[in-house]
């Protein structure tokens, strides 16, 4: 039998305490490896820098860094790796000869050196016997400790950046594998479960059983339940010094969700539920205007949800009060997309993310560029200043016709240079006009601007202030493009107070309809004096002065109604009062006019007639839009087929 | 349902070891989901030598939506409606704050708690929760009468 050797026997017995041990008999060759799982989960830095584990990185570097480091809590770290060559002479006259390493050389050279060094020490201490179980034990106790890292003078670990996704994945994967052998009882059946069948929650680390989980946040996400889906653990969320909830329990990240297998279409549902919770608790939000898709338009600050839920980007009420480490969630620290455009404030072009509407934030129209002053449809949600400056610009300023820019004329002529856009065009009409010779527009005779290039030399302002009591008068003259905008407007509120007055003199129609044609004839007669220009006239005399071909027939049912006093007959541009109930009552007029005709004399007039009802329809029409805002949308050149009436 | 094992699991465990001063069993022998308790006041409250009936409504989502309790003892208490439902509604019985772990075990404990503290700032009685903040002297005189009168 051979010499008795002690290596043998060592390795022998370390075999039945390690059964993972890999050993040459030979050679007395040992491997092992160690799992490193401190008590205490060490801190680790990960530094951009190239090599900062080459020298311990200055004060000065690390504060230069600071605004990129990234600092990790990890509970394993990758195992070390320890080989053992036992020499003939150990135990007695030689230490065995060991080599540490670590995956992802996550330990550095000078530490490994440090523990190598130990063993003879240890050997030394023992008195110069087997000493590898005692060295192991160090070496675990040290790992436990996580090798005093957190004692050197950085305070943690400090590595390369690019480790950090292996380690940070090699502690993922061991610590689910930890979790997966384990048994739990899950607190919701009240039954032990695998840990496979588990699931472990990411920021408090409380456990339940996926059935259960899966359970009762579908059924939460169902009944559209937001606000529960959170951790179940009635101690979670519960301050530890007192009975007092946090103000907001927080929600899990739809990525847990996605953990527990639940659905992705159910985790959708749940993500785009939190996300229009918020929308709508938000009063900075803005709806699309269009009736059938109210969707709200698109935000900086509401991203939409991407197509990979667990890239979801948990919003500030997740972050919050949140510790550290989940704070450093790679996916959270990618602040939202930010229009660099966009100043909020300032930029009313909203986009709505459903249909895509470009529209106006402040008016609701359909986008009109950046140079129109718009004010809030709703009239009362205007300051005084507001509607002061709203008034101001609609009596004192054209827009240019290209860009829309509110443009006030304080001297000179009538030809204007857009202050903005470069466009040439009209003070008073707000025609655009040909740069290359724009002065034709003054001088064509026939034109409502001819001869008028001088009109107002000193500004409206300026004729105002020069009149004095006339002042308003004459400034009111300026009436620019604009004047229609202000009639259309008059007209709507005539309009309004009309129906107003007729449902509340339903009774006492005959002392009511006294005053309020009172009323409107003072208001006409302010009314007149903006409106004289030709083209006015020239639509209020056919539109008054039906021409007498037009067959009234001879009982009529409403005559009183229909004409106006005669004085404003002539001035007023727009049937202020076209007969009771507008449009409506004028196609009932005409049916009821027709039916009222002889059979025989039917055909002939019909035509005249038709054109004379149409064409008031339509000035009804645009005052309808001009009252909705719309009345871009109305087509002059209709009127214009109507035979010539009109003066143009 | 996964409810109704947890169910007879928990009725099995309060039935061998009750929480402290409860009797609990079925009302029906054959519906776990409605449960009759019997409650002691604990012997330093000023319910105290009452005992009240508890009829606890077990909703078929249990553990999911919480339990309801209804005090068929009248008992004059800021946190137990003054009408024939004798309903509570607190803490961890509110459906926004029940959490499925929660135990009937659990919300027994907190009953018995509240009886012997009320919480006058979460009640539903404010009557009598002003009373028992303003003239505690009086508030125990009537809540020892109604023991006298309906819990003996």
């Amino acid at each position: 039998m051979a010499e008795f050797d002690e290596r043998v026997e060592e390795l022998g017995s370390l075999e039945a305490i390690y059964p993972e041990i890999r050993i040459d008999h030979e050679t007395c060759f040992a491997t092992l490896e160690l799992a490193v799982t401190p008590s205490t989960p060490l801190l680790v830095r990960f530094v951009p820098d190239k090599s900062p584990t080459a020298a311990s990185p200055t004060y000065a570097q690390a504060t230069v860094n600071a605004h990129v480091e990234h600092d990790v809590k990890l509970s394993h770290l990758p195992s070390l790796i320890l080989q053992v060559l036992l020499p003939p002479s150990y135990p007695v006259d030689a230490p065995p000869k060991v080599l540490l390493s670590a995956d992802h050389a996550w330990l550095r050279k000078e530490k490994l050196d440090e523990l190598e060094v130990e063993a003879a020490k240890v050997w030394e201490e023992y008195g110069r016997c087997q000493i590898l179980f005692a060295y192991i034990d160090f070496l675990q106790q040290a790992a436990e400790r996580a090798f005093d890292i957190d004692q050197s003078a950085e305070g943690c670990l400090v590595l390369p950046a690019s480790a950090e996704k292996t380690l940070v994945a090699f502690d993922e994967a061991t610590e689910l594998a930890v979790f997966n052998t384990g048994h739990y009882d899950c607190g919701i059946c009240l039954e032990p479960k695998k840990g496979l069948a588990c699931y472990k929650m990411k920021r408090c680390g409380h456990v339940f059983c996926l059935q259960c989980l899966q359970d009762f946040y579908n059924n939460a996400i169902m009944e559209g339940d937001v606000a529960v889906i959170r951790c179940l653990d009635p101690t979670c969320g519960v301050d530890p010094s007192g009975k007092k909830k946090r103000k907001r329990e927080r929600t899990l990240h739809p990525r847990e969700l996605l953990a527990m297998r639940i659905e992705e279409p159910v985790v959708r549902r749940y993500v785009e539920m939190k996300r229009k919770k918020k929308l709508e608790a938000d009063k900075n939000t803005v709806w699309c205007p269009r009736t059938w898709c109210q969707g709200p338009a698109k935000s900086a600050n509401y991203v939409p949800l991407p197509t990979d839920l667990t890239e979801y980007i948990a919003s500030d009420d997740e972050n919050s009060d949140n510790d550290a480490e989940t704070r450093h969630d790679s996916t959270a620290t990618t602040p939202p997309k930010k229009d660099p455009a966009s100043g909020l404030d300032v930029d009313r072009l909203a986009v709505c993310e459903k249909c895509s509407l470009a529209f106006c934030r402040v008016c609701y129209m359909g986008w009109h560029g950046p140079f129109i002053r718009c004010f809030p449809r709703n009239a009362g949600d205007l300051t005084v200043e507001e509607r002061a400056s709203y008034n101001y610009i609609r009596r004192h300023t054209s827009p240019c016709p290209s860009c829309g820019s509110p443009t006030q004329k304080i001297h000179g002529c009538n030809h204007m240079t857009c202050f903005q856009c470069g466009s040439h065009f009209c003070y008073l009409c707000g025609a655009w006009l040909n740069k290359e010779n724009p002065y034709i527009h003054f001088n064509t005779t026939g034109r409502e601007c001819y001869q008028r290039l001088f009109d107002l030399e000193q500004g409206d302002e300026a004729a105002e202030l020069l009149q004095g009591e006339e002042g308003r008068e004459a400034g009111e003259r300026f009436g620019g493009i604009r004047r229609f905008e202000m009639m259309a407007l008059e007209v709507a509120r005539e309009a309004d107070e009309r129906e107003l007055a007729e449902m509340a003199g339903e009774d006492g129609e005959g002392e009511v309809d006294e005053a309020t044609q009172r009323q409107r004839e003072l208001r006409a007669a302010a009314w007149d004096v903006v409106v004289a220009e030709p083209i006015v006239v020239g639509l209020a005399q056919v539109q008054l002065n039906p021409p007498p071909q037009a067959p009234d027939p001879q009982p009529q049912p409403q005559p009183q109604a229909r004409a106006p006093p005669p004085q404003r007959a002539r001035r007023n541009p727009f049937p202020v009062r076209p007969g009771v109930g507008g449009a409506a009552d004028a196609v009932r007029r005409h049916e009821r006019a027709a039916a009222a005709l002889p059979p025989r004399r039917r055909q002939a007039p019909h035509a005249a007639l038709d054109d004379d009802d149409r064409f008031r329809g339509e000035i009804q029409r645009f005052l309808r839009m001009a009252r909705d805002d719309t009345e871009d949308a109305w087509d002059s050149d209709e009127l214009d087929e109507d035979d010539g009436r009109l003066q143009r | 349902m996964a409810g109704n094992k947890r169910l007879m699991k928990e009725l099995a465990e309060n039935q061998s070891t009750p929480p402290p001063g409860c009797k609990i069993s079925l009302e029906n022998d054959d519906d776990i989901l409605l449960w009759n308790v019997t409650m002691t006041a604990p012997s330093d409250s000023i319910y105290a030598g009452g005992n009240f009936k508890i009829l606890i409504k077990i909703p078929k989502e249990y553990p999911f939506k919480p339990p309801v309790l209804n005090f068929k003892t009248k008992v004059y208490h800021p946190n137990v409606t003054n009408d024939e439902n004798g309903s509570m509604c607190l803490g961890m019985l509110r459906p926004d704050e029940w959490k499925p772990p929660n135990k009937i075990s659990d919300v027994l404990k907190l009953v018995r708690t509240v009886l012997a503290a009320p919480q006058p700032d979460d009640a539903v009685e404010q009557g009598i929760a002003d009373q028992y903040k303003n003239n505690r002297k009086e508030f125990e005189k009537v809540a020892k009468d109604w023991v006298n009168k309906y819990a003996k």
